[in-house]
């Protein structure tokens, strides 16, 4: 017995020792997980019982430098649904059925989102004001509205190309959109709530509320007038009968650098820039590039001047073409060579053999000068604007470079450029030789109104010297006043420019037919406040030469422009320079008109460019001002005398169809009574059997050479 | 009062006391969420838990008043009933085997299980029999033999009913009552070898090898059988020194299964923290150390084997919670005595601790 009772005493007592350590142990790895473990363990524990809902920041206003918006940020409410709250309601059948009423989605889907297993399912995002009322008013379990931003662009078109548009996050798409996207975007905010493992939110539990902050405000140099005055004439001519691809202008104030416009047509809404294709979306005027033709020659121009390789006094001569490596290159009036001219008068007349001239002595002075000049005027490299996507151009590289590369590039062919890059080198010229980067942006506000960044002029480098540079500006106001760009003249402005027209190279060929007319201008010539540059790629029809349609562009543009901006209204130099210089440079072979139908007689000159102004009465034209076989500039009236007896024994007058295309060599002949026999398929009159102004029977027919241009040189045009 | 006259150990009083009125408060904290939410009533489990508890307290005082020395005639018949309502637990779910552990008798309206009950009906028999063959517990035809098929009749039924937590309760009471009773340690050395197989083979075969690496390493199977000890050791971890405060845990949103039951101490843990699951420890360190002297003192050998199967019963199955709970041992379903949501068990679990109260207020006594 006393052993036994020896023996359970003992054994219980070590019981209690194991039962004991079995304890310890258990609080051992309790103290491990709680303090060991514990950090990592909450965390998990944290994320796993909270969900978090972003609450999107307010994108920054886009304004444009007189505080009109341009882009702005409205509230719409989305609808989403808490499909654990609508499966338990037990009415998802029937709250799918009104959602799919209402938004006009299908029901299947949404009754399989607002079924799902997820803690939140978006249902539409950023619904119409009045069905989103609907909704709320409806107040079906499981189904709520939340607050987003909605982008508006309030002015539909009106710098769509530039501004870009934002997504349904609210994120940056195209356009100053997303080159601005870091300032305009702001910090999304959150609500941290917690949830339970079938996703309802827990009542009374704190919610973290992490406050958004709002994107800046932007405003650009943009001035709404302006750009609406740009974008107006840009319409008219899409509308017009020249049926462009696409035409642009770009307005730079070049004192500052600051774009006063940027327009482009064709055009979209951003606010429904879904039913657009990207072509329509681009913004060219820094995205593509294009051969600038005859504007180089402002480059030219002020690099001769610079390095002194010509001089105001020197004197060229032009035989109509300019031979170099077995390639001739023609001048765009070929057909009457410019024969000898002072260095104005070469950039009056464009004249290509000048240019050429220009530019080898140059070359010839320093290897390598032209080039270093080019590229100190920006060319070849981003101009550094903030938008995206912007192009740098082509340019041959410098190590291929041959004489001829040289030759052709002098008169703007054989380098490609962006329009902001055009832009901004001519207006170095205008800035007193001073190359300033291009700006869009004015100025960055944050919400209460405080300037984060503000305007200031960037100055890359000078160019050319504060004398070269108003000398090149009084050239360019002489071409207007004398020259290719007459139709650039404002009544009461000083303004100067330089017409283009390049053939457009497609597949590595100069395609035929195929142009882009150019003008770039400043006004007012002595004290340059604006630049402005204008483009129309590919015109259909007869015209197509710069000075016929991009100077009458410019002009409509920049007499609003100047007016608006209340330039001072200055006396051109030479006064009397609009009406000299019709009568005095001749552009366009006037037909001979003379035995042809009033009908018929319209639609000649018509073709050639010319208005028509007839007096008195009869079936048959008896006399014509200017007379034919002489040269009026395009566009100049024709002034027809009309009478009953024809002349010459009714012969027709054979007009001059040198440059012409085949159609239209085809629909003078024919319009005039006269047959085409044509040698060739392609390309432009190049010789006619009978020569221009023999006299002719009614229905004979005139044997017209027709041939291509040569690839790498083209004739150009003023 | 007779109570007061008799003198019973007032430590174990206070211990059981304080631990059911900390369970009252688990219970209310962990369940509210989900009563809410199921029954739409925040106190659902509160008001039940708290009726269990009055039942509880009614049993103890009763067991204490009617005395352990009668039980000594009733014990062989009590074994018999629970071993009858056992198999007839197994007779009236044997349709419903595919619905897992069906451990509920319902007799005229009162459900109750009768694993819960076979617990403290085993002790009672193992002690009858070790009282009347003390002298001859190291012989095996009257001493190991005997007790291990008791044991595994007992733990085999219980074990039917997908209850091998309980079971293996049973078992490691029954062992070490055994043990203490006289049992020759060859005979015991034997029987843990073979435990150790058929527990070994248990696992293998029911309940795959992948409980097991889910043990070592619950995130290798997180949303298998490591899902719970994950969810249990997040609460925890959640906790630290003080806890994230009394109500204030959400592991009870659902994360947590068993939260009222089994998982109890892991949302104690979270709420209270370390210095809450601490006082919990402590307060079953201080029980089974106070039952276990009151065995020790108790000259009469009936009262000393069933103070010593009370206590050691409610030791492990303590031991076995916080283990699972701190993933100190391999997750099985079985709840924390006193604290843990359940009628059957904390009216069992009080009734017994009338027992051992009233031993130790006869620990002089043959």
């Amino acid at each position: 017995m006393a052993r036994k009772k020896i023996e359970i005493k003992t054994r219980t007592t070590g019981l209690i020792i194991l039962l004991l350590i079995m304890f310890s142990a258990v609080l051992f790895k309790l103290a491990f997980v709680q303090f060991v473990q514990g950090e990592k363990l909450q965390a998990e524990a944290e994320s796993q019982r909270t969900r978090e809902v972003v609450i999107s920041a307010k994108r920054g206003t886009i304004y444009d430098c007189h505080g009109n918006t341009l882009a702005v940020s409205i509230s719409a409410d989305s609808v989403y649904a808490n499909p654990s709250v609508v499966k338990k309601s037990g009415q998802a059948e029937s709250t799918a059925a009104f959602l799919a009423e209402k938004l006009g989605m299908d029901k299947d889907k949404i009754l399989s989102k607002i079924t799902s297993g997820n803690a939140f399912e978006w249902i539409k995002r950023k619904a119409d004001f009045d069905v989103a009322a609907a909704i709320k008013e409806a107040d079906l379990p499981g189904i709520d509205l939340v607050e987003e931003n909605q982008r508006y662009y309030p002015q539909k078109e009106l710098a769509a190309n530039l501004l870009g548009f934002a997504g349904i996050d609210n994120q940056g798409l195209e356009g100053l959109e997303i080159s601005l996207d870091k300032n305009l975007r702001g910090v999304d905010g959150s609500i941290i709530g917690y949830f339970d493992v079938v996703n309802q939110e827990i009542p009374q539990t704190a919610q973290i509320y992490n406050e958004p902050t709002d994107g800046y405000d932007v405003v650009l140099t943009i001035d709404e007038n302006i750009q609406y005055f740009a974008e107006r004439e840009l319409n008219k001519v899409m509308a017009s009968e020249l049926d462009p691809k696409s035409c642009s202008a770009i307005i730079m104030n070049p004192k500052t650098g600051e774009i006063l416009a940027m327009a482009t047509r064709p055009t979209y809404d951003p606010n429904n820039y879904g039913d657009y294709t990207t072509k329509d979306r681009r913004n060219p005027l820094v995205q593509d590039s294009y051969e600038p033709g005859s504007t180089f020659k402002i480059v030219t121009a002020s690099v001769a001047l610079e390095e002194k390789t010509a001089s105001l006094t020197s004197r060229y001569y032009d035989p109509g073409y300019y031979a170099i490596g077995g390639h001739k290159i023609k001048c765009w009036r070929h057909y009457k060579p410019h024969g000898s001219q002072s260095f104005a008068e070469v950039m009056q007349n464009s004249c290509n053999p000048g240019f050429v001239k220009i530019g080898l002595d140059i070359e010839n002075k320093t290897e390598g000068l032209f080039y270093k000049y080019i590229k100190a005027f920006g060319y070849g490299k981003q101009t550094g604007i903030d938008i995206s996507g912007e192009a740098t151009g082509i340019m041959i590289a410098e190590t291929n470079l041959k004489p001829i590369n040289i030759a052709t590039i002098s008169i703007g062919q054989g380098i490609s450029v962006t329009p902001i890059q055009m832009v901004t080198a001519v207006s170095a010229v205008a800035n007193g030789g001073i190359l300033l980067e291009p700006q869009i942006v004015r100025q960055i506000k944050n919400g209460e109104g405080d300037i984060i960044s503000d305007f200031q002029v960037k100055e890359v480098r000078r160019v050319i010297s504060e004398e070269t540079a108003n000398t090149v500006c009084e050239l360019l106001e002489s071409v207007v006043t004398k020259g290719t760009a007459k139709r650039a003249y404002i009544e009461g402005f000083r303004v100067g420019g330089k017409t283009g027209t390049a053939q457009k190279v497609e597949n590595g060929k100069y395609a035929d037919g195929k142009y882009v007319a150019s003008f770039i201008g400043i006004a007012p010539a002595n004290d340059p406040q604006v630049v402005c540059l204008v483009l129309i790629d590919e015109p259909k029809g007869y015209l197509y030469q710069g000075g016929q349609i991009a100077a009458p562009l410019f002009n409509a543009i920049m007499t609003d422009v100047l007016n608006y901006m209340g330039t001072v209204s200055q006396i051109s130099q030479d006064n009397a320079g609009k009406v000299w210089g019709e009568q005095e440079k001749q552009q366009i072979p006037v037909t001979d008109v003379t035995n042809l139908s009033l009908a018929a007689a319209n639609k000649v000159l018509s073709i050639y460019g010319f208005k028509v102004k007839s007096s008195g009465s009869g079936e048959v034209v008896t006399g014509q001002t200017p007379a034919g076989l002489t040269h009026a500039a395009s566009a100049s009236t024709i002034a027809l005398s009309l009478g009953n007896n024809s002349k010459n024994n009714g012969k027709l007058t054979v007009p001059d169809l040198t440059g012409r295309h085949i159609s239209e060599a085809a629909e003078i002949l024919g319009a005039m009574g006269l047959s085409l026999k044509k040698i060739g398929n392609e390309g432009t009159a190049y010789e006619q059997i009978p020569v221009p102004g023999s006299l002719v029977n009614e229905g004979t027919m005139i044997t017209v050479n027709f041939q291509i241009p040569s690839q790498d040189v083209t004739v150009l045009q003023p | 009062m007779k109570l007061g006259a008799r003198k019973p150990d007032w430590y174990i009083f206070c211990v059981v006391a304080a631990l059911v009125g900390i369970g009252i408060i688990m219970v209310f904290s962990s369940s509210q969420y989900f009563a809410q939410y199921e029954y739409d009533n925040v106190y659902h489990f509160l008001k039940k838990q708290l009726l269990h508890a009055a039942i509880g307290f009614i049993g103890m005082f009763c067991a204490y008043q009617f005395g352990y020395k009668k039980l000594r005639y009733l014990s062989y018949p009590i074994f018999a009933v629970v071993l009858v309502l056992l198999a007839a637990v197994l007779l009236t779910s044997a349709g419903d085997e595919a619905g897992g552990a069906e451990r509920w008798l319902n007799l005229g309206g009162f459900r109750f299980q009768p694993s819960e009950l076979s617990k403290l009906a085993a002790v009672l028999a193992v002690s009858k029999y070790i009282s009347i063959n003390y002298r001859r517990m190291d012989t095996g035809k009257y001493g190991f033999w005997p007790l291990l098929a008791l044991m595994g009749v007992t733990c085999g039924l219980v074990f039917k009913q997908n209850d091998l937590s309980t079971a293996a309760v049973i078992a490691g009471t029954l062992f070490i009552m055994m043990f203490v009773g006289g049992v020759q340690l060859r005979y015991l050395f034997g029987t843990m070898i073979a435990g150790a197989a058929a527990v070994l083979a248990i696992i293998l075969g029911t309940f795959r090898i992948a409980r097991i690496s889910a043990w070592l390493d619950p995130w290798s199977d997180p949303q298998g059988y490591g899902f719970q000890a994950i969810q249990s050791l997040l609460a925890i971890g959640s906790g630290g020194l003080t806890g994230v405060g009394l109500g204030a845990g959400g592991s009870k949103w659902y994360y947590l299964p068993e939260r009222h039951t089994d998982f109890i101490f892991s949302v104690l843990c979270e709420e209270l923290g370390f210095l809450g699951g601490l006082i919990v420890i402590a307060l079953f360190a201080i029980f089974v150390w106070r039952g276990l002297v009151v065995a020790v003192k108790c000259e009469d050998t009936f009262g000393a084997m069933v103070a010593l199967g009370i206590t050691t019963m409610i030791g492990l199955q303590a031991f076995l919670n916080l283990g699972v709970a701190t993933g100190l041992v391999p997750v099985t379903g079985i709840t924390l005595p006193f604290v843990s949501y359940g009628g059957t068990s904390l009216v069992m679990s009080l009734t017994s601790v009338g027992l051992l109260l009233d031993i130790s207020s006869k620990t002089g006594e043959k």
